[in-house]
């Protein structure tokens, strides 16, 4: 599984990226903000998108809105990453057309696990 | 012969020698004669002229000088008497002669003498002409002389100067003329009597003023007869004694002093025909005959009635003056003001007590000294007497009195100019009011003034600067779940990397230091979420979501959560089989549930068992969860629920935990209106308990903040959800009524979408409630009734219908819903303040519009004003007590039925109770405890149905 970071924290993109692939033993290409994101999802073509909500410049939302519009992109799944923990807010991620929401900080044991569940349901509603 | 110088003729006469003796005899009578005639010749008091037969003056003796002015050189052998007498009278006195005597006389000397060259004796008047020209009137005598033989040889005229008889004549004239008027005015009663007193005359006047007619007196009574006895007798007396001689009382009173010359005139009351009496003024004189004896008297008298009259007017007037001055100058002088008066240029006039206190000087002092003179300031003083002049008025001129001991007063200096009748400026009038203490108090407001400026400036930065705390601390909320969290993420992710070997192997040591880190990075992030967690709770930020939750279903969620951690424990959860439903937020109680379940597992002994039992009650299910740890102790049992607060400080490192566990629950277990608490035995374990309601209890209709959609369209009411959701706003789907009515008791609700029902709508437009909320209709068709159309709380939605319309309907029914709720509130009327304030904070926390009184007066002004929707009362009240404000609200439709919650630590009696029902209408007593009184309060208020609102337009 090829899973693409974007997220504006260069730390977490690598505990996210040693998570992954050293103990979800999947591929993982990184950007560092929303536009480099598009750029290589549409170059890479992961399997899944993590996506950090709050980045400057180009947000989640935005981010969102922007693979969504290409058609290379539209339909990859993209799994939300949040520090607000607040249901409303988990809802609205939701109903933006997440695969999945993750909290902040995560565990980096059970991210490959999760990763891998909310990718599966997606793709078997 | 005597050594007298005599006139020779004479001389030559008496010098006729015929006898010695004779001679002698004749010469001593002619001397005696000539003694005479030189007396009278000599005296000063007559003029004797001689004059030759012809006229010419020969003899112009020392009276005639005198008289006359002339020396006798001047006239003899001159002139005749007739030069020296008025010509006009000589001529009359010629005619007149010519007339009496039937022969022509001539006016001259001739006419002056005629009748004593007849030999008549001829005395008569004549105007002298002096010297100087003045004139005198004069009395002659005329003689002719003869000679031997009887010849004229002359005439010798002797006069007297007739000018004070003359005037005396006039005088008498002029008397006699007055006394016949007097005597025949009827303003004067003129009575004459004899020396005895009767009356011989009684005048016209007299007639008039006494009643009696002349007959009816005369000679029968005295003037006595007429007067006050009692006068007469005074007058009497009085006379006595100022005489030092006994005087009759009777007509001798009367006329006495007359009697004696003496000029007496008095007042007597006279006494009428008719017994009517006035008061006269009296003139008495003594009528004398030749030999000037008393032959009676004449009393004239004036009516004297007027005069008294007006004398006692005018006595009564003065009377009045007086009085009305006294009056005035008590006024003045017991003005507290100091008030004083001054001319226009500033000299004091006049000056009350006060003025007198005020300055330390007398009146006397105080008049014609000048006013600024009693002043700190005497330019100021005197620019307020320009001021004055200038502008007729002047007030509240502060100005400072000095007294003479030195002591000032502040005063408030108020004035007016005063005129007399003709408008003229007298000066000015004016009062100074002691003003110290009102300078004071104005000083003392000055200085709370700036006090409670400042204070309101510190009491505006403090809001702002809460507010700004409050900013940001909702920054800060939003901020450090972000902030916090995203370097946590990191920490706790290396951490967690390297303690899983992903990173590498490492030697066991190294894992057992990162796998410390690890734990307490766990920790922190944990703790980071509690604390958010509890301030969004308690701030009300967390929205509930409250439903029909299975009991069964939560406790099944809990366990299933904590069953690692229990496992990990080596302890065994065990629950009873349940099967009541709550009406709550499932995950939060999910999450209370959880953390009872892993505190008990942490407490418990090794290999223990934590039980879960859920008890149904009415109207509520409890949830108790038991461990057989070590307990809790009594001082505990309530701090425990505190934040941080755990019972051993060394129980956070060894158990772990944010000791924010049970702070969170009981937040949660308030927002749903439950009850937390422990069970415990210090050694003995603990059961850690809560209570949550079953259904929604009727709640005040709180302005919710959720969309209820009630359709039976599930497409239908997932697309609306979305929209709404979208909005922003929370929303609720219901398939049916029951389940929409179920929600609505939530009381969380702000508007329904409801489709097209309009049993459903009757019943909840009809709910006392529910009545504040606002239903948007939609579907098709829409069934309407008349009502409803005509319910300002009743909305439609068109057929077909948009996001963009949909929202614009729940936005216009959240302002109608919002404006209609506004309307109710509910009225706390109690005396206690602190209590009352708790009481208003509660409900404003549940959301409840309070308005509160603090009297019996207050509160029925205030209900008066606007029913409430629902009262609670305390009986005890100043100003009215709450029987009163039951009966005074009786009185009015719109307030006798609404309900009241009697809240009173007061045991009442049943008929007191009857005394203090108004619509439906609950007791509570309260007890010493105020806590869970409140908590029984809300209880009860959320039992009792409100009052039908007061909505304009949307209720017939």
């Amino acid at each position: 599984m090829k899973v693409l970071i974007i997220d504006d924290d260069a730390d977490i993109r690598s505990i996210a990226r040693l998570s992954l692939s050293r103990l979800g033993g999947m591929e993982v290409v990184e950007a560092a903000g929303g536009a480099e994101g598009v750029r290589k999802a549409q170059n890479e073509q992961p399997d899944v998108i993590l996506l950090d909500m709050m980045m400057p410049v180009m947000d989640g939302s935005a981010t969102l809105a922007a693979l969504r519009s290409q058609p290379a992109t539209a339909a990859t799944p993209v799994i939300f990453l949040t520090a607000k923990a607040m249901r409303v807010e988990v809802e609205r991620l939701r109903a933006l057309g997440a695969a999945g929401v993750l909290i902040k900080p995560f565990d980096p044991r059970t991210l490959p696990g999760d990763v891998r569940a909310l990718v599966e349901s997606q793709l078997n509603p | 012969m005597s050594a007298h110088t005599y006139d020779p003729a004479i001389a030559d006469e008496a010098a006729g020698a015929v006898d010695v003796v004779v001679q002698v005899r004749r010469e001593e009578a002619l001397l005696k004669t000539g003694a005479l005639q030189k007396a009278i010749f000599n005296s000063a008091n007559f003029s004797s002229i001689a004059t030759d037969e012809k006229g010419v003056i020969q003899i112009f003796n020392v009276g005639a000088e005198r008289m006359l002015g002339y020396t006798a050189a001047e006239v003899l052998n001159t002139i005749t008497p007739a030069d020296i007498s008025d010509p006009q009278e000589v001529i009359a006195r010629a005619k007149a002669l010519s007339v009496e005597l039937g022969t022509p006389i001539t006016p001259g000397f001739e006419a002056l003498v005629f009748k004593a060259s007849r030999g008549i004796e001829d005395i008569y008047e004549l105007t002298y002409i002096r010297k100087d020209g003045s004139r005198f009137p004069a009395v002659v005598s005329v003689t002719a002389l003869r000679d031997a033989q009887d010849a004229i040889i002359g005439y010798l005229l002797i006069g007297t100067d007739n000018t004070a008889r003359k005037r005396a004549e006039e005088a008498l004239l002029q008397a006699g003329a007055l006394q016949s008027a007097i005597f025949n005015s009827a303003n004067f009663s003129s009575i004459a009597t004899d020396e005895k007193g009767v009356i011989q005359i009684f005048n016209v006047g007299a007639e008039r003023m006494l009643g009696y007619t002349a007959a009816e007196v005369m000679n029968q009574i005295t003037p006595a007869d007429i007067s006050d006895p009692q006068e007469v007798i005074a007058r009497a007396e009085a006379l006595s004694a100022e005489l030092a001689t006994t005087i009759t009382p009777g007509f001798e009173a009367l006329v006495f002093k007359a009697s004696r010359g003496i000029e007496d005139i008095y007042e007597l009351t006279y006494i009428r025909k008719d017994g009517s009496r006035f008061p006269a003024i009296v003139s008495v004189t003594a009528l004398r005959d030749a030999q000037d004896a008393i032959i009676g008297y004449l009393l004239i008298g004036t009516d004297n009635t007027a005069r008294k009259r007006v004398e006692a007017e005018q006595q009564k007037l003065d009377q009045r003056l007086r009085d009305q001055q006294f009056y005035t100058r008590s006024l003045i002088e017991s003005n507290i003001d100091a008030i004083m008066t001054t001319d226009p240029a500033g000299i004091i006039t006049d000056v009350n007590r006060q003025m007198e206190a005020l300055t330390g000087c007398t009146r006397d002092e105080l008049i014609g000294a000048p006013f600024k003179n009693y002043f700190t300031d005497p330019a100021r003083a005197e620019a307020a007497i320009k001021l004055v002049l200038r502008e007729k008025k002047v007030t509240n001129y502060e100005l400072t009195a000095r007294a003479r001991d030195g002591k000032t007063t502040v005063v408030s200096y108020n004035a007016t100019t005063f005129y007399d009748r003709d408008r003229t400026l007298q000066g000015v009038f004016a009062a100074a009011r002691d003003v110290t203490e009102r300078k004071h108090i104005e000083q003392m407001l000055q200085e709370k003034n700036v006090e409670l400026e400042n204070a309101k400036f510190v009491a505006e930065q403090t809001v702002e600067r809460l507010k700004d705390v409050e900013r940001l601390k909702q920054g800060f909320l939003s901020t450090v779940s972000h902030e916090l969290r995203t370097p946590l993420t990191s920490i706790r992710g290396s951490l967690g990397l390297l303690a899983s070997g992903a990173v590498g192997a490492l030697s066991d040591e190294v894992v057992e230091v990162v796998a410390i880190a690890e734990r307490n990075a766990v920790r922190l992030i944990a703790l980071i979420n509690d604390i958010l967690d509890l301030e969004r709770l308690e701030t009300g930020k967390i929205e509930l979501q409250f439903g029909q939750v299975s009991a069964e279903s939560v406790l099944r969620r809990a366990i299933e959560s904590v069953g690692p951690f229990a496992r990990e424990h080596g302890i065994t959860i065990e629950a009873s089989e349940v099967s009541s439903t709550i009406w709550a937020d499932a995950d939060r109680i999910v999450q209370v549930l959880v953390n009872l379940l892993s505190n008990a597992v942490k407490f418990s002994p090794p290999s223990g068992v934590v039980t879960i039992g859920v008890q149904p009650g009415e109207g509520w299910v409890e949830f108790r969860v038991t461990d057989r740890g070590r307990g809790v102790p009594a001082a505990y049992r309530r701090a425990i629920f505190e934040r941080f607060r755990q019972v051993e400080t060394s129980d956070a490192r060894e158990k772990g935990g944010t000791g924010l566990g049970l702070a969170i629950c009981k937040s949660t277990i308030d927002q749903h209106g439950g009850t937390i608490g422990v069970e415990s035995e210090e050694g003995g374990g603990s059961t850690f308990w809560f209570r949550v309601a079953t259904t929604p209890r009727p709640v005040a209709p709180r302005l919710g903040r959720a969309i209820l959609v009630c359709g039976d369209d599930a497409e239908c009411r997932r697309s609306f959800e979305e929209v709404i959701t979208q909005a922003g706003y929370a929303v609720i789907t219901v398939p049916d009524a029951d389940a929409a009515w179920a929600v609505l008791q939530g009381g969380d609700v702000a508007v329904i979408l409801l489709e097209s029902d309009s049993a459903l709508l009757a019943r909840v437009r009809q709910e006392p409630a529910f009545e504040a909320i606002p239903v948007i209709l939609f579907g098709s068709p829409l069934v309407v009734s008349p009502e409803a159309l005509s319910d300002s709380l009743v909305l439609f939605l068109p057929e077909r219908v948009d996001s963009r319309e949909l929202l614009a309907a729940i936005r216009d029914g959240l302002e109608r819903g919002r404006v209609a709720a506004q309307a109710r509130y509910v009225l706390l009327v109690e005396d206690d303040l602190t209590l009352l304030d708790v009481m208003a904070r509660q409900l404003s926390r549940e959301g409840i519009a309070v308005r509160t009184a603090t009297t019996g007066k207050e509160a029925i002004r205030v209900a008066e004003t606007e029913p409430p929707a629902l009262m609670v009362l305390d009986v005890g009240l100043p100003e009215r007590d709450g029987f009163d404000v039951v009966d005074a609200m009786r009185q009015r439709p719109e307030l006798r039925d609404i309900p009241v919650l009697v809240y009173t630590g007061r045991d009442l009696t049943e008929e007191q109770r009857g005394r203090l029902r108004l619509g439906p209408t609950r007791f509570l007593t309260k007890s010493k405890g105020s806590d869970g009184d409140f908590r029984r309060l809300v209880v009860e208020l959320r039992r009792i149905p409100l009052a039908h609102g007061t909505d304009t337009g949307t209720r017939s």
